[in-house]
């Protein structure tokens, strides 16, 4: 298994340069028949960068990919396909309202005269790509009907009926139980079994460490540490860390805060479980937890975008109810999220997009003072360091001066409470230090932050305590000089015992 | 994307990207304008530039420009209301109903009229914002029912027995100007206040351009997308009196050619907006500019198809033109 020389695929030099930003950094990888090799690295490292080159969807701007050593067509997904080079998505399935037998046979139907599909055909050739698994899954089934990880091995057959060499498998695990996790790794297994190579992109190191015979570390674009021999997850952890050097983090009011402005009490929702937590003032909380982790979900439920089942969420001395951004809002609750598809009017101008969440401050009987909102905006433009023309398209703005633009409708509104979700995810490196001054500027000024965060450094530096999720719990707190990036990249790739062992 | 932050990440104030195209481009429908005027006094020097046949033109189309007006205020929140024509049928049933078969004073025909406007568009908007229909589904079968409704109570039949101050309506002019001009341009200049100068016109055109972030910004979603349905609702009202007392009579179906110039008319006028953006006077212009291409052609005595066909080009031209952009303000 993953003897030397004995690589089919081979990757040297690859280079992705996007507009003058380079996400991967002459590359390569290596990998054999049989051979589970993990891809790790943080986000913006360049593993989704990696993985699309090798399936075809992005050009490298320089390096090859040999087969058998022969060139792979650049930039041709269907080359790529042919080569054996398969993805199993993140997403769940191709088509839920469409069959187990189309699923897995999209794209490469039998076809019969006049192009006609062999529907007979094509269930034989599913059912036997299912068998060859040992699934019992029905192919007549609909897909979207069946549990979430049927509909992931779904896809593994899918990729398998491609005569697939290598498939390519990102965070498999994310969002199912661990028993469910058991079965997909069986399956990962399974494919070693056959010969066929796995690259498998996770963040879960523990599996990682489990599962993988080698293991590609990627930081910043370049690989770090090439396939060798299996990882612990220590070892992995120092790797993906870089630097041990303590992160430089901003001087902190002396410990106590204020007062608690939110109180979380046993929430349940679809992906959370009895989380109890409270933020005072003038802290910043961090919420640390892979994707499916609860971390995230546990924002998005008190900014309401996520409606809760059961528990309380007290903020201010009101109570929340489920769902219900307009009462988060008029509360005092900001929302900014790394995603601007979620906070910005591309269509609007800056001061609109400013003011929006204040307009009542402006108005006077439902018409809003122009001159009134024209001076706030300036003002506040002015406060979070923003040169822009307030009317301006925001959509002209750099990713960055719209995360400013965002973060000065919450203070415009006067929120007491912030929620930052990735709030510097895409924001390039010179604004991301601007950004992360204006929210230690809030926090000072008396704000409750919640962040979180894919970026470990960015928790580490901006944190005074920071909560760590898994399983829809939170499973640990670190608080004071216990929060080092490594310290909390261990806290959150480890699965939680206590949650593994009740499920 | 990447490209995009990295060729504007320099950090200097910007004047949003007003390259000469964009200003041309915002600057078209205003252009097609002042050509078409130009076109039609060359072509036809005696008959068209003269102050009969503008009067002629701002009577004539007041009906689509109120009920564009209002069809406009939907678009800007993402939706579409395709009742407009159906719902301007059930409401001139409901007012000249009122006065011919009840006696009642023509004010109260009018109120009439509107309220059932105003019903139809409280429907459209509760299906749409509670019940979370598609809007495009869900104005249709309302529609249909208002239609239907409208059918029922007037059995299908013509009145002509409508109050002649009724009928004055549309024959009142102050000074030289018809009155139906002068109520649709104050209609033009309430909905340009409503859509531009209040919150609720702010919030409108936020949930428009991106619902997800409107509501986590704040906006109660419901509550602005069933205005703007009433709004809807109303201006249909008013436009199917101005039909029945410029027609002196009622008859079935009044309503069902109306529907696709209104929003002709509005895409028209996006252009207006950068393409980004619906706005009432926008939609002013597009009506206007309809209504003259229709008289232009009629007056060089070519069939009406001709006048229907260029409506259409004109229509793919404007829309094709702002997709293009779309295309490049999204693909990365």
């Amino acid at each position: 298994m993953g003897a030397e020389g004995s690589a089919w695929l081979r990757a040297a030099g690859l280079t992705k340069v996007y507009g003058g930003v380079v996400a991967l950094d002459s590359a390569s990888l290596e990998i054999a028949p049989g051979e589970i090799q993990g891809l790790v690295g943080a986000n913006g490292a360049g593993k989704s960068t990696l993985v699309k080159i090798l399936t075809g969807i992005v050009r490298p701007t320089s390096g090859r990919v040999l087969i058998d050593g022969k060139p792979l067509p650049a930039g041709m997904p269907k080359e790529s396909l042919r080569a054996g080079i398969v993805s199993v998505p993140q997403e769940l399935v191709v088509g839920p309202t469409m069959t187990v037998a189309e699923n897995v046979m999209l794209g490469h139907e039998p076809r019969g005269r006049f192009g006609l599909l062999r529907a007979g055909a094509m269930r034989q050739a599913a059912a036997r790509v299912l068998e060859s698994l040992s699934l019992e899954i029905p192919v007549n089934e609909l897909a979207g009907r069946l549990p979430l990880v049927e509909q992931r091995l779904v896809m593994i057959a899918r990729a398998l009926s491609f005569r697939a060499r290598m498939v390519i498998f990102d965070e498999p695990t994310a969002t199912v139980s661990p028993a469910e996790a058991a079965i997909l790794l069986e399956a990962v297994r399974g494919l070693r079994e056959r010969g066929v190579s796995v690259l498998y992109v996770s963040h879960r190191l523990d599996e990682i460490e489990a599962l993988c015979d080698s293991v590609t570390v990627l930081r910043d674009g370049r690989v770090v540490s090439e396939a060798a021999g299996a990882r612990s997850h220590a070892e992995l952890v120092e790797l993906l860390a870089g630097e041990p050097g303590e992160a430089t983090r901003a001087p902190r009011e002396p410990e106590g805060g204020g007062a608690a402005v939110l109180e979380i009490r046993d929430l349940q929702g679809e992906r959370l479980q009895n989380v109890s937590l409270s933020v005072r003032s003038g802290e910043i909380a961090g919420l640390a937890g892979l994707a499916g982790s609860g971390a995230r979900e546990l924002l998005l439920t008190v900014c309401g975008a996520v409606p809760y089942r059961r528990g309380t969420i007290q903020f201010d001395g009101r109570m929340l109810p489920p769902g219900a951004p307009v009462a988060a809002v008029a509360a005092g609750i900001g929302f900014l999220p790394g995603d601007r598809s979620l906070a910005a009017f591309p269509a609007h101008s800056v001061r609109h997009n400013v003011s929006l969440a204040a307009l009542a401050r402006h108005s006077w009987s439902g018409f809003v003072r122009r001159g009134s909102e024209r001076s706030a905006v300036a003002e506040l433009l002015d406060r979070v360091a923003l040169r822009a023309n307030p009317e301006a398209l925001i959509a002209s703005l750099s990713g960055g001066n719209q995360q400013k633009a965002i973060l000065a409708r919450w203070i415009a509104s006067g929120a007491k409470l912030l929620l930052l979700d990735d709030p510097t995810a895409g924001v390039d490196v010179a604004t991301r230090p601007e950004l992360q001054a204006q929210i230690f500027a809030l926090r000072d000024a008396g704000a409750a932050v919640l962040l979180v965060s894919t970026d470990i450094d960015e928790l580490a530096r901006l944190c005074d305590r920071v909560v760590t999720f898994d399983r829809g719990a939170i499973t640990g707190e670190l608080t004071g000089a216990q929060i080092t990036p490594t310290r909390v990249l261990a806290a959150m790739t480890q699965r939680a015992e206590a949650s593994s062992r009740t499920l | 994307m990447t490209e995009r932050r990295a060729a504007t990440s320099s950090g200097t104030p910007r004047r949003g990207r007003l390259s000469a195209r964009t200003i041309a481009e915002r600057w078209s429908l205003v252009v097609a304008f002042v050509a078409a005027i130009a076109f039609f006094s060359a072509a036809r020097p005696d008959t068209f530039l003269t102050l009969d046949n503008a009067r002629a033109i701002l009577d004539d189309t007041s009906v689509l420009c109120v009920l564009a007006v209002g069809v406009t205020a939907v678009l800007v929140i993402g939706e579409f209301d395709l009742s407009v024509g159906f719902v301007l049928g059930l409401a001139a049933a409901a007012g000249v109903a009122a006065m011919s078969f009840r006696g009642a004073p023509v004010w109260v025909g009018v109120l009439i009229a509107l309220a059932a406007g105003g019903a139809a568009g409280l429907t459209n908007g509760v299906a749409v914002a509670f019940v979370r229909i598609p809007s495009f589904v869900a104005t249709l079968a309302i529609g249909s029912i208002a239609a239907a409704i409208e059918l029922a109570v007037t059995k299908t039949s013509i009145f002509e027995n409508i109050p002649s101050s009724y009928v004055e309506i549309a024959l009142t002019r102050v000074g030289t100007i018809p009155l139906r001009a002068i109520i649709a341009a104050g209609v033009v200049l309430l909905f340009l206040v409503i859509l531009r100068a209040t919150v609720f016109g702010r919030h409108a055109s936020s949930v428009g351009d991106n619902p997800a972030a409107a509501l986590l910004a704040g906006v109660p979603i419901a509550r602005v997308k069933i205005a703007a349905f009433v709004l809807a609702g109303l201006t249909a009202g008013l436009a199917g009196v101005l039909v029945t007392s410029s027609a002196g009579s009622y008859y079935p179906n009044l309503g069902t050619g109306y529907l696709l110039p209104a929003y002709a008319a509005a895409f028209l006028g996006l252009s207006l907006g950068g393409g980004l953006r619906f706005n009432v006077l926008g939609s002013y212009l597009g009506v206007l500019l309809l209504g003259m291409v229709t008289t232009g052609l009629t007056m060089m005595n070519q069939p009406s198809w001709v006048a229907a066909l260029v409506q259409g080009l004109v229509l793919i031209a404007a829309v094709a033109g702002i997709a293009v952009k779309r295309r490049g303000a999204i693909g990365r």
